[in-house]
């Protein structure tokens, strides 16, 4: 299929962007690696008239450090990220989460902002205009209803990104930039839990950079377990990451964990308990009460490969696979 | 008023030759490739970045061509299936796949043998696991992957069944 018609400028600096982003009656979209935007112009699900290739930006790129935190630039790729040693010393769930998209060639060409700013996804969505010609518009296409369950106000596509809910278990904020200034706000808050609208961003506003504080003197387990069909290529149906925070002096173990392809925006759940170092298991009765939460928080309908009742059922069992594997990270500095 | 759909005088650095193209800005270096510069080694099948068939090397590293618009391809060195032999002279991971059975249909064979090719500069002695992951974004309906994953292996400077070098 062809691609619609559209402009394109290739951006080189920040205040160029701004200024093309700004521009009162621009129907604008930012290219980023397009492994998102492209498929989905290919359907015709929008048709900007302008695209901004910040493939070359090179202020948004690249991987830097301080004492406290790690800094990534929105355009850096997921090859990248994946390829950075304090990644995968210090943020073992983000970098399992980066290789669980797609495959290798995907991570040459897909950013880290582009993953994390992701549409949602549903079955009766993304499809060419062939196929949806068949149905009335959803209410995501800016029809009345969602066509899974047939009445409602309410979209339930899917938000199926890989790295939010790694960086979200890892505390991670992330830099907006609007006009002149800038925002720093909790990872979380860029996700609006509306599947029609996804992301709380208006026009002129976009994702820098991300940040994800190293967890000092705590030790970490970390963890990410995807379900998925085949071992590549494949969305989460459901995916969680755990991270498991030590501070030994106050004996105190934080339990984060981020969970995604639950509902239309990826969520965090956190629990601190009392460390227990001779026992060798997670306990088991707070894995249930944990999934309980979780089970209640989501929002989970038939518009994925698999029934929504198999993906509620995989929650508690992808949860304990990733605490488990968590845990034996955590353990292993002992 | 009528719609002006302007074209644009691109220049792109194709297995080592230079071509100028004036297209549109929303051609994909796919359409670009095939349409434009009849070179069809490079196939095109699901158009959404999930079988490889359209799989080219930019700057050496395996991408999606029917995901880069052309324009974007400026200034990087683009490698295609027709570029990696000399002449007549076949590259060894394509007589590696012909003596190993790894091609039937042939359609994923371009883009399976150049994410191979990518593989093998990065890493001359992949295990099967590293091979099974470069190659997990390339499907194959037809021969299974095995003799495809042999094929790969025989390439290992380890293995030492062809010369291979870094050309």
């Amino acid at each position: 299929m062809r691609l619609p018609y559209f402009d394109v400028i290739k951006i080189t600096n920040i205040s160029e962007l701004l200024e093309n982003l700004g521009k009162e009656d621009a129907n604008v979209k930012i290219l980023a690696g397009g492994t998102d935007l492209i498929p989905r112009l290919r359907y015709r699900l929008l048709s900007p008239s302008l695209l901004l290739s910040i493939k070359e930006l090179t202020e948004l790129k690249g991987i830097n450090q301080n004492s406290s935190f790690l800094e990534i630039g929105a355009v850096t790729t997921l090859k990248e990220l994946i390829s950075s040693p304090i990644v995968s010393s210090h943020f073992k769930a983000v970098k399992e989460a980066a290789e669980s998209v797609a495959a290798p060639p995907i991570w040459n060409m897909a950013t880290v902002g582009g993953n994390i700013c992701q549409d949602t996804r549903c079955l009766f969505y993304n499809q060419s205009p062939f196929w949806r010609k068949e149905h009335p518009p959803c209410k995501k296409a800016g029809g009345e209803k969602c066509l899974v369950i047939g009445k409602g106000q309410k979209c339930f596509s899917v938000y199926q990104g890989d790295l939010a809910p790694a960086l979200m278990a890892f505390n991670s904020k992330i830099e907006i930039i609007k006009n002149k200034s800038t925002k720093t706000i909790e990872i979380e808050d860029i996700f609006s839990g509306r599947g029609d609208a996804p992301l709380s961003l208006s026009l002129n506003e976009f994702l820098s950079k991300i940040f994800i504080p190293f967890a000092g003197k705590c030790q970490v387990g970390s963890a990410y377990e995807k379900l998925r069909l085949r071992k590549a290529l494949d969305y989460p149906l459901i995916s969680v990451a755990a991270v498991l925070l030590y501070d030994k002096e106050s004996n105190v173990l934080d339990l984060n964990l981020g969970y995604s392809g639950v509902g239309p925006k990826p969520f965090l759940l956190k629990k601190s308990i009392e460390f227990n170092k001779r026992i060798n298991e997670f306990p088991s009765d707070l894995i249930k009460d944990i999934t309980a939460e979780v089970l209640k928080k989501s929002q989970m309908v038939n518009n994925l490969f698999v029934p929504a009742t198999y993906r509620r059922e995989m929650i508690p069992i992808f949860t304990k696979k990733a605490i488990d594997r968590a845990w034996k990270q955590l353990n292993s500095n002992f | 008023m009528p719609f002006i759909y302007k074209k644009r005088l691109i220049n792109l650095t194709i297995n080592g030759d230079n071509y100028e193209v004036l297209t549109y800005p929303n051609k994909t270096l796919l359409e670009v490739l095939r349409e434009d510069l009849k070179l069809t080694g490079t196939k095109e099948a699901c158009d959404s970045g999930e079988c490889g068939t359209c799989t080219i090397l930019l700057n050496g590293k395996p991408v999606r061509s029917c995901l880069i618009l052309a324009i974007e391809a400026e200034g990087k060195e683009i490698i295609t299936i027709e570029g990696i032999g000399k002449g007549t002279e076949l590259h060894p991971i394509q007589q590696a796949f012909i003596e190993h059975g790894a091609i039937q249909c042939g359609y994923c064979s371009p883009g399976m043998i150049l994410t191979a090719k990518a593989l093998l500069d990065e890493n001359p002695s992949p295990t099967e696991e590293e091979i099974k992951i470069a190659i997990s974004g390339n499907l194959c309906r037809c021969t299974g992957y095995n003799k495809i994953v042999k094929a790969i292996e025989s390439l290992s400077s380890e293995r030492k069944e062809h010369s291979y070098g870094r050309t």
